[in-house]
């Protein structure tokens, strides 16, 4: 017997307008797990991810997280609750160097408000130093402690993807949601992504990631769900979704036909 | 800046300094508004004519002391911000540009119409000076120190504010709200308190204005006025806070030269606005350190570039 997901996602659905993105989908989390949704474009992925981190509210279905409802809250709630994500469409904060990029992750473990930062009380001070150390080690397990002063608006597409990772990694997130990180990474950079990915689950974070890079995602998944126009045609251990009939006629085929 | 009075103790000059730090605090708060957070206000001079006129009613109808004066321009420079700011800053977009400008307009309106309190198109006389127990900040001179005790506080807490998580926060606001929300910035509570915070500056800017005039009317508070400000803080810089006291010490000197062209004041800060935004988009402040880095660099490639020439040759 398992025991209880620490994501359990019924029935979830999205409609924009007439179109259904995301229908009646289902599928669960368990802790420490990697898991994968692959799917043609337009499949419903990133919805999916938009409507679990309070960016989009979904139209019906519920979102546990650790037994709780979170389907419809805000994102920041979402991001205190203890999931993270990163953006497909990297959303770095340009205006800033990569180490404030990382810094600003650690906004809701920090606790000094507007009347203490004005002041630059002490506290203020301390806490700051701490949550730079914080976000330099990050940088370190990403590879980019020697951006760190860099402007983000900088550095190039594969290492967007990775200092969006630190700064999800820098909420300190209990769940991560990666979309489409090896977009744009060569294979060497996509070996040491499998590496980060690893040690991100080494380190007790459970890890939901969206890719098109196949052999990544049959390398680390645990599990794999297929989205196809919104629904799930098919959720199972990699191996097995290798060989699904459905999923080689919605993707995979067409995947091999296009490498 | 702080020396300039003794120079000049002509009341003139003096008084000019008294306007240049008035609008160097309101600038502050308008540099974290649109600068950090990317907010757009047109509207800054209904938050500064609130904080006159909450002064000059406070002492003049009241006869309370001119503390309470600024005490009543900072409550209620607040407490309409966060009116003001709740339902719009809610909303994306620019949304807030087009509020405050309506709201501006209303406040304006007000100050005409609402006679028994503000006196009109006449406006209300007579206010008192400021004191601090016996000392009365009377003349030009001793309430130029009084605002220049202000402008180091507004700077300093600005300065603090950037650099630290609030300003991060408010930065990543700028940089992508999105983002900032899945970081864990409830976006909406910042944008609020940095509008709150912006408009109270420039209340208190208000409230001084007031008392160093002795008057105030409704003409002081107009549309030409909010868009000076926002001329103020684009030429300045907006990307660093020391461009708030650059851009508000230029232009309120240039507006005192251009004193003659009154009637052309908004068709003067339009125009340089749009010259700021299109050709010197990080203000002064940027145009300035990027002159710095050019010279520095050439001091660098120069030898350099010598001894590659001679290593060719
Ligand atoms: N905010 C939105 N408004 C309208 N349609 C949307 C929106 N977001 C996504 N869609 C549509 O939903 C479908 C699924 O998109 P998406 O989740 O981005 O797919 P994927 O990430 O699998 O490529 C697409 O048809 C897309 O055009
Ligand atoms: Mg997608």
């Amino acid at each position: 017997m398992r025991t209880v997901p620490l994501l359990d996602v019924v029935n979830l659905t999205k409609q924009f307008g007439g179109l259904t993105a995301v229908n009646e989908v289902s599928f669960r989390v368990y802790r420490d797990q990697v898991k994968a949704i692959i799917g043609p474009n337009g499949a419903g992925k990133t919805t999916v991810f938009n409507l679990l981190t309070g960016v989009d509210k979904p139209t019906s279905g519920t979102v546990l997280f650790d037994n709780h409802d979170i389907a419809g809250k805000k994102p920041h709630v979402v991001t205190k609750t203890g999931i993270a994500r990163t953006f497909q469409n990297t959303q770095l904060f340009a205006n800033m160097s990569v180490l404030e990029n990382v810094m600003v992750g650690r906004h809701a473990r920090m606790n000094c408000g507007i009347f203490r930062c004005m002041l630059g009380l002490p506290a203020v001070r301390r806490e700051d130093a701490e949550s730079k150390e914080k976000a330099h080690s990050l940088l370190k397990l990403v590879g980019l402690e020697k951006k760190a002063d860099k402007p983000a608006d900088d550095l190039p597409i594969g290492e967007r993807h990775l200092l969006e990772i630190a700064r999800a990694l820098a909420t300190e997130p209990r769940l991560i949601l990666l979309d489409e990180p090896a977009a744009g990474l060569n294979n060497e950079e996509t070996a040491c992504l499998a590496e980060i990915i690893y040690k991100i689950k080494g380190n007790g974070i459970t890890v939901l990631l969206v890719e098109h890079d196949m052999s990544l995602v049959m390398e680390i998944s645990d599990e794999v769900v297929v989205l196809n126009f919104g629904a799930k045609i098919a959720e199972g251990p990699p191996l097995l979704i290798q060989q699904d009939e459905q999923v080689i006629q919605a993707y995979l085929g067409q995947a091999v036909h296009d490498a | 800046m702080a020396l300039l009075p003794f120079i000049v103790s002509n009341n003139y000059y003096i008084k000019i300094l008294i306007v240049l730090g008035i609008n160097t605090i309101i600038v502050l708060g308008l540099n974290l508004l649109m600068g950090a957070a990317g907010q757009v206000s047109i509207g800054h001079a209904a938050f500064y004519g609130i904080g006159a006129y909450a002064s000059a009613i406070v002492t003049t109808k009241y006869g309370l002391s001119p503390w309470f004066g600024l005490a009543a321009a900072v409550v209620l420079g607040g407490l309409v911000a966060y009116a003001i700011a709740m339902p719009t800053l809610r909303l994306k977009g620019h949304y807030l540009a087009m509020a405050t400008l309506g709201f501006a307009e209303i406040v304006h309106v007000l100050f005409l119409e609402l006679r028994d309190l503000t006196g009109g198109t006449d406006g209300l006389y007579g206010l008192p000076a400021i004191t601090v127990g016996g000392f009365s900040f009377e003349t030009p001179l001793k309430l130029y120190m009084l605002v220049l005790v202000f402008v180091v506080l507004s700077l300093v807490l600005s300065l603090n504010i950037v650099h630290s998580r609030v300003g991060r926060a408010l930065r990543a606001v700028h940089g992508s709200e999105i983002a900032a929300a899945s970081s864990g910035v409830d976006t909406a509570k910042y944008k609020i308190q940095v509008f709150v915070l912006s408009a109270v500056l420039a209340s208190i800017g208000g409230s001084f204005y007031a008392h160093m005039a002795g008057y105030v009317s409704p003409e002081s508070f107009t549309l030409g006025i909010s868009i000076t400000l926002v001329t103020m803080v684009v030429v300045g810089g907006m990307s660093n806070v020391w461009g708030a006291v650059i851009g508000a010490s230029t232009l309120t000197v240039l507006e005192e030269y251009l004193k003659a062209y009154d009637d052309y004041n908004m068709v003067i800060f339009g125009g340089i606005l749009i010259l700021a935004m299109v050709f010197m988009p990080q203000g002064l402040v940027g145009a300035g350190a990027k002159l710095v880095s050019v010279f520095k660099r050439r001091s660098v490639i120069l030898p350099d570039a010598a001894g590659e020439n001679s290593a060719a040759s």
